[in-house]
């Protein structure tokens, strides 16, 4: 059974036509984000813990007591935001269908929804109307995966972990196990390993989302070309799979392999249905109606009651989303982000790490006011060696002389190309060793309301 | 360059070839709250329970030169030292059965209690940055410190066995009365005292904030282990203080276990009365409070 289903059979309950693998069905999601701050200093101590809601429970306030459990309840009331709550649909009404060996992807602007459909299909969260009936199993999605192995320092265990909570049988386990290390690692001589250890472990987590006993997998991330030989590895697993006739669904940001993986595609705009069809019309109106590469949806990658941490993207000086970058592009992160509380002390942290052997980092600081900002950190021309770099960046907040994390995004990779082995290092350039403290204005940080 | 075939029990027919199509269907729907919802999501999702279980162990002793040998450990040292001062110091007996056999069972029972209180509360903590990504229950997470109450209990019997192995090796008799019925009333003990355990952390974790609770609760479950018949036998509490006893709800749990295998035990109905009147009182209002805390929009 699939994680975060009902895991219902068809006796009775829903149905599929026999070539359908995958049918979501009226699909709507509503997120209500609560502003966190309700707490004047009127308000009484258990009030004020029931409207800050508790990081534990994600910071939001919880649901009704129905001790009748009563099942016939399927119209999801639509509520109206209380004071101090934003309401969000990530989807709404979303509906389509997946024919067994087929691969769809499903893309849009931020906010579209994307994200949130593969968090919903990876049992990650709920629908908060509709549903999705897969014949089958629905494989992990890549954040799933990830998040349940991110202490995990081997591969074999990440593997281990993985085939224990996604229920593969014991008989199974020990293949499951080496077909991951397998696809992960790949056949090529034995000996140290031409990958770095993170990208190792990326690589497992990858390939144990293509799950070989799921019937349908979810596919939230796919490797980038620049990891060229396990890309290779992961697109003849992912065909051979569909040649079985799994079907897939890809939520990847990246047009350019949606257009490679996929016969058709699914456009949401708004978290609605816009346009279904045959993948290159559907990116042609991608590219009509945004003008430009769809960037994935901003997600919130971590949040508590202060601050939280939306997206973090690699771009070039137009703003295009590129991971790989030659010496006139200009690269930047950039870090969207939302405060909540007045005057509050943001420090955005961005790390390159390369081989686990280069490591920089650089902190941009800002007193924020309650709002959304956008943190640029430019990466001045010339001053990068050439190479792969990991791009951690993390989010943390000042209050009452104590710094917590409110969240971590990992970007897959930036990779620079032609910049030239003996350039300068990064660290000299924009910023300083880990565990050093830059304000911004010493570092190439710039960070602003978001006008968005 | 991936070549194997996969599989070849779900495809018979080699790579390539489209398999069968499964007749099972998964549905996703949207959470329903409600009391028979959260034990059905508890089954549904009972691998993580037992992962965030295991994470709970490997994360206490992933930063110790000795790992997981603190695992054993642990309880042996501290059941030797109580031994020490308990039965040695102190000269407390058990009646018909030697002192460190019984000791060794009460402690098993009441780290199966204790160690589920602390360590579900702890748990939410623990796991506090995977939860902000994962709406899985809370509630299996909870439930996750079965896994490392379960492991102490385990160990627990495992030294009991091998006292009374000893014992039987050196007096020719073995100290406890199995009957029929024994797997029974143990079972239902060790079940009381679970459900203890995790009512009590539920009702606690969705009260207030954890991490306060928890500091209180170290002391107030210290306390709680003098008052309940572990280290003493029922009989030793003088009569007027027996009432008195008897309101405390583990204790009911604790002799009901004891009473499925040593030999000559009571147990008081009034005792009983109280700790299953104590585990409603702990699961309908910590349900209750738990899932409000949870997230609405799931």
């Amino acid at each position: 059974m699939s994680i975060g289903s009902n895991g219902k059979r068809s006796n009775g309950g829903p149905e599929l036509d026999a070539g359908i693998a995958l049918s979501v069905q009226e699909l709507s999601k509503q997120h209500t984000v609560v502003h966190l701050l309700r707490n004047t200093p009127t308000s009484s101590v258990f009030a004020r813990l029931r409207d800050r809601g508790d990081p534990i429970f994600g910071g939001q306030t919880g649901g009704a007591f129905d001790l009748d459990d009563d099942e016939d309840e399927d119209e999801f009331e639509e509520r109206p935001p209380e004071p101090g709550e934003v309401v969000d649909w990530p989807l709404r009404e979303v509906s389509f269908e997946v024919a067994r060996g087929e691969v769809v992807g499903v893309v849009g602007r931020p906010a579209a929804g994307p994200q949130t459909l593969a968090r919903i299909l990876g049992g990650m969260t709920s629908p908060s109307a509709g549903r999705i009936v897969a014949r089958g199993r629905i494989g992990p999605s890549v954040e799933l995966a990830a998040l349940l192995t991110r202490r995990e320092t081997h591969p074999r265990r990440v593997a281990k972990t993985l085939a224990r909570v996604l229920g593969v049988g014991r008989s199974r386990r020990r293949e499951y196990v080496e077909q991951v290390l397998r696809l992960a690692a790949g056949d090529g001589p034995a000996g140290p390993s031409p990958v770095s250890e993170r990208q190792r472990m990326r690589h497992v987590v990858l390939a144990a989302a293509l799950d070989p006993y799921a019937d349908v997998l979810v596919l939230d991330e796919v490797p980038t070309a620049a990891d060229a030989a396990f890309h290779e590895r992961f697109t003849e697993r992912l065909e051979l799979l569909l040649r079985q006739g799994a079907a897939a669904v890809v939520t990847s940001g990246d047009l350019e392999l949606i257009l490679r993986l996929c016969s058709r595609a699914v456009l949401l705009e708004h978290g609605e249905v816009v346009r279904e069809g045959p993948v290159a019309e559907v990116i042609e109106a991608v590219g009509q109606t945004s003008g430009a590469q769809p960037a994935a949806r901003p997600r919130r990658v971590g949040f508590d009651a202060r601050a939280a941490l939306l997206a973090v993207e690699t771009t070039d000086e137009s703003g295009e989303r590129k991971r790989s970058f030659r010496p006139y592009d200009e690269p930047r992160v950039l870090i969207q982000f939302e405060t909540a509380e007045p005057r509050l002390t943001v420090t955005c942290r961005v790390k390159l790490i390369a081989d686990g052997a280069r490591t920089f980092s650089t902190d941009g600081d800002l007193i924020a006011e309650p709002g959304r900002y956008i943190a640029v950190l430019r990466i001045p021309a010339g001053s990068v060696p050439d190479g792969d770099y990991q791009v951690t960046v993390d989010l943390f907040v000042v209050h009452e002389g104590q710094r917590s994390t409110i969240g971590r995004q990992n970007v897959v990779q930036m990779a620079f190309e032609g910049f030239g082995d003996d350039g300068g290092t990064l660290a000299d350039e924009i910023g300083a060793p880990v565990g050093s403290t830059r304000s911004a204005a010493e570092a190439d940080w710039t960070i602003e309301p978001d006008a968005d | 360059m991936v070549t194997e075939q996969l599989q070849p029990t779900r495809h018979p027919l080699g790579a390539g070839t489209f398999k069968e199509p499964s007749r099972r269907l998964t549905v996703i729907e949207r959470r329903r709250p409600g009391v028979l919802s959260a034990f059905r999501e508890l089954w549904r999702y009972r691998r993580f329970t037992l992962h965030f279980g295991r994470s709970i162990l490997t994360r206490r002793y992933a930063t110790a030169w000795l790992g997981l040998v603190w695992l054993p450990l642990r309880p042996v040292l501290n059941i030797a030292a109580k031994l020490l001062v308990f039965g040695g110091l102190v000269g407390i007996t058990a009646g018909a059965i030697p002192y460190p056999v019984y000791f060794l069972l009460a402690s098993g029972a009441w780290v199966l209690f204790a160690e589920s209180v602390l360590w579900s509360i702890r748990a939410l903590e623990m796991n506090r940055s995977v939860l902000r990504e994962l709406h899985v229950p809370r509630l299996v997470v909870i439930a996750g410190a079965l896994v490392p109450s379960g492991i102490d209990f385990l160990i627990h019997i495992a030294l009991v066995s091998c006292g009374l192995l000893y014992y039987y090796l050196r007096t020719d008799h073995f100290y406890l009365e199995l009957t029929l019925l024994s797997p029974l009333i143990v079972g239902a003990a060790l079940l009381l005292l679970m459900l203890l355990g995790l009512g009590a952390g539920l009702i606690l974790a969705a009260g207030a904030r954890a991490r306060d609770v928890r500091f209180g609760l170290t002391y107030l479950v210290s306390f709680l282990y003098f008052l309940t018949p572990v280290i003493y036998p029922f009989e030793l509490i003088p009569n007027e203080w027996k009432p008195v006893a008897l309101l405390n709800p583990v204790t009911g749990a604790m002799e009901l276990f004891k009473l499925g295998l040593i030999p000559g035990e009571e147990v008081s109905w009034k005792a009983l009365v109280v700790t299953v009147t104590a585990v409603f009182a702990l699961w309908v209002p910590g349900l209750w409070l738990f899932q409000r805390r949870e997230v609405r929009d799931w």
